[in-house]
């Protein structure tokens, strides 16, 4: 009896609760500023938030459907923080910022090299911003790559998303998580590292990601370019399918590595080296076989071309990280216990590639 | 006084105590001077353990001499003194239900309604969670089974899904230098632990399960949060650390399958936790206060005691002044310390006392 009494009190405040009034301050949709993806700038003293918000505005007429309704609007607030930033945007627009939507924090290049820790201060301790959000550097800065017009129905946010999933699907692009960032960013015995989006004046592919950001501390140290990308997620055993076009071939020879496993060892005679092991599973994609057919011999030749490309991309990437930059991308002083191979010497890489190529 | 009214599982018990403490330790363990790596934290885990068992060690001891009578039997002599402590007790007990619902407001504010208005749902939330508490300790002895269930099924979900993301050498970090602040955290962790109090006051089926099975509750409540503190710092590393509520940033990392985010499911299990911690508490409140003599069996009592308990959680809700007065009155642990080990302490010695001049009286005759 209890139970049916209190039934329909429940729904009647959980309903109400959808209101909004005195009574019961409850939050509409059309309060919240929905945020799609934030942009980070230095601008002097102080910080440039660019914020992509969802339009969540319902269509003024019956002929504006939600196609040709503006998706996303872009704004620009300048303050002395981040959350001055945001207080601005809220008071500008009459809107509560609400980030647990978001899809992409682009840190501009400039906000980069100065350090990025007391921008990222104020999403840490926002308790609506998610722990997945991707991370990513812009190479000039982020309001650029916000303010693209997107034509597609999911708009900017949308587009740069799938832009970085499908790149690093392809090998050719590191996905950092805000997380995986920040962890990397407080350690002491790594650096943090994230895509770097660029904005072109090409029509067909205005947004693309340019390589790999890496940090020293919190600033913005160096960039890796796509090739040395890919030789990175090698090195972290983190390659998806990708596809390698072997050089010097003819015809051209590509060839999709279907699994890459990596594997550190301290080298065992001593010397400021680390042995590395690399099992690659490999197909050929393209190699005109109809004029030159691929039999076994060819085959074998193809599979050393591949393993020695391997061999000096992942090298010649290496040292840069661990004596170009001293950056322990691959966090092996930690992982091997191999702090005395980090001294005053520069680091080799010997690695043991075995490929099967089918 | 008739105990039998009050009988309830051991295993139930536990169940309860362990629903109604996990989630305290889980958000609690960092004092706030430093951040909590994984090694800290599974120290103050482990510290947790014999110093809880130790502090319980009285209730024990009293429960073990005389049952579920401890407190009753000083009233035979000192009526007042028995009517004090079980008003003494009960008005604990409110206090840490209050607490338990204000876990439950500070979660909501954090992760369920953002700056939007809940406290009518709250209200509802403490009505309900008295209206169970005024049916007797059944209702929450049944819930807590399957929510203890859930709360397993949860952190066996959660561990599968951000185990690929689990990195061992997020965990190498040397454990804090300072052995003092980590035993200061152990002992207050360990005193916030109330729960054993109600031991004072729910009889058993089985008497025998009833007293070894709080060292077991705890030691299940320490390796679990324990073991959780290993994942969350293998997963989320340095970042984990910046955060305050480490098990809900595990959760938002968190991705199985098509389900991206895990946060919900963990929202649903504190809802539920926060609930029975309530139930729990309001029951154990009932209990001491119609071992009091309050009129709670008569309809009239149950209504001024919901309209009471109503009133102070609208006063809780409204009241800023009320809100901060709790926050910084819940960190004053020697409320737990008095009602836990020193009264039993006293009511111990007291009952050594009478036996000791029992055995005087038989000698002499």
């Amino acid at each position: 009896m209890i139970s049916l009494t209190l039934l329909p009190v429940f729904f009647l405040v959980l309903f109400c609760g959808c209101g909004r009034n005195d009574l019961l301050p409850g939050m509409e949709l059309s309060r919240r500023l929905l945020i799609e993806a934030i942009g980070l700038d230095a601008d002097g003293n102080g910080v440039t938030l660019s914020l992509l918000t969802m339009n969540t505005k319902p269509a003024q007429s019956g002929s504006e459907t939600a196609q040709n309704a503006q998706n996303s609007r872009f704004l620009q607030f300048t303050a002395r923080t981040v959350g001055q930033a945001a207080t601005l945007a809220e008071q500008t627009t009459g809107q509560v910022p609400f980030f647990a939507h978001t899809r992409l924090l682009v840190i501009g290049r400039t906000a980069a090299e100065r350090g990025v820790s007391a921008y990222l201060d104020f999403f840490l301790r926002n308790r609506t911003v998610r722990s997945m959000l991707p991370v990513c550097v812009a190479a000039e800065n982020a309001a650029s790559i916000l303010s693209y017009e997107c034509a597609s129905a999911g708009g900017t946010a949308q587009l740069l998303e799938k832009i970085l999933s499908a790149s690093h699907a392809c090998g050719k692009c590191v996905l950092t998580p805000l997380f995986l960032f920040v962890g990397r960013l407080l350690s002491e015995d790594t650096e943090a590292f994230c895509p770097l989006l660029e904005r072109t004046d090409k029509h067909e592919d205005p947004l693309s990601v340019n390589g790999t950001a890496i940090f020293r501390g919190e600033r913005l140290q160096s960039v890796l370019t796509e090739e040395e990308t890919t030789a990175l997620l090698l090195l972290l055993n983190d390659l998806p399918e990708t596809l390698i076009t072997l050089d010097g071939q003819t015809p051209p020879v590509a060839c999709r590595i279907r699994e890459a496993k990596t594997r550190f060892q301290k080298a065992a005679d001593g010397a400021p080296a680390f042995d590395c092991a690399m099992h690659i599973k490999a197909e050929i994609t393209e190699a005109d076989g109809a004029r030159y057919p691929v039999d076994r011999q060819k085959k074998e030749q193809l599979a050393e071309a591949l393993r020695q490309k391997l061999a000096e991309t992942t090298a010649s990437c290496f040292e840069k990280l661990y004596n170009g930059e001293r950056a322990d991308l691959c966090r092996l002083r930690r992982k091997l216990r191999a702090d005395a191979v980090f001294g005053d010497e520069s680091i080799r890489l010997r690695p043991r590639i075995s490929v099967t190529l089918d | 006084m008739n105990a039998k009214e009050f009988r309830i599982r051991p295993f139930a018990f536990y169940s309860l105590l362990f629903i109604s403490r996990i989630f305290g330790l889980l958000t609690f363990p960092n004092d706030g001077t430093a951040a909590l790596s994984a090694f800290n934290g599974n120290l103050i885990a482990l510290t947790y353990i014999p110093l809880t068992v130790l502090l319980s060690l009285p209730i024990l001891l009293l429960r073990k001499k005389t049952g579920c009578s401890g407190v009753y039997r000083i009233g035979e002599t000192h009526p007042a003194a028995a009517k004090a402590i079980f008003v003494g007790y009960a008005c604990f007990f409110l206090w840490q239900a209050a607490l338990g619902a204000m876990m439950l407001d500070g979660f909501s504010g954090v992760a369920m309604f953002q700056r939007a208005g809940h406290p009518w749902l709250m209200l509802l939330f403490f009505s309900l969670a008295l209206v169970s508490a005024l049916t007797g300790p059944e209702t929450a002895a049944r819930a807590a089974p399957p929510v203890l269930l859930f709360f397993f099924i949860t952190a066996g979900v959660l561990s599968a899904a951000t185990l690929p993301l689990f990195a061992p050498e997020n965990l190498q970090k040397l454990p804090d230098v300072n052995v003092l602040r980590l035993f200061r955290n152990g002992l207050s962790a360990a005193l916030r632990t109330a729960e054993p109090a109600a031991l004072l006051f729910y009889a058993s089926n089985r008497q025998k399960g009833a007293q070894g099975g709080l060292p077991l509750t705890v030691t299940a409540i320490g390796g679990t949060v324990s073991l959780l503190f290993t994942l969350i710092s293998g997963v989320t590393g340095a970042y984990g650390e910046t955060q305050r509520f480490q098990f809900y940033t595990l959760t938002t990392v968190a991705e199985l399958g098509t389900v991206e985010r895990m946060d919900d499911l963990l929202s649903a299990l504190w809802v539920f936790c926060a609930m029975l911690k309530t139930v729990f508490y309001l029951t154990s409140a009932v209990c001491s206060m119609k071992k009091a003599g309050l009129p709670l069996r008569s309809g009239g009592g149950k209504l001024v005691l919901l309209a009471a308990v109503w009133g102070f959680y609208l006063l809780l809700i409204k009241a800023e002044t009320i809100r901060r007065f709790m926050t910084d009155a819940a960190g004053n642990l020697a409320q737990v310390f008095v009602f836990v080990t020193l009264l039993p302490s006293a009511l111990l010695c007291a009952e050594y006392k009478r036996e000791r001049k029992g055995k005087k009286k038989s000698e002499a005759i």
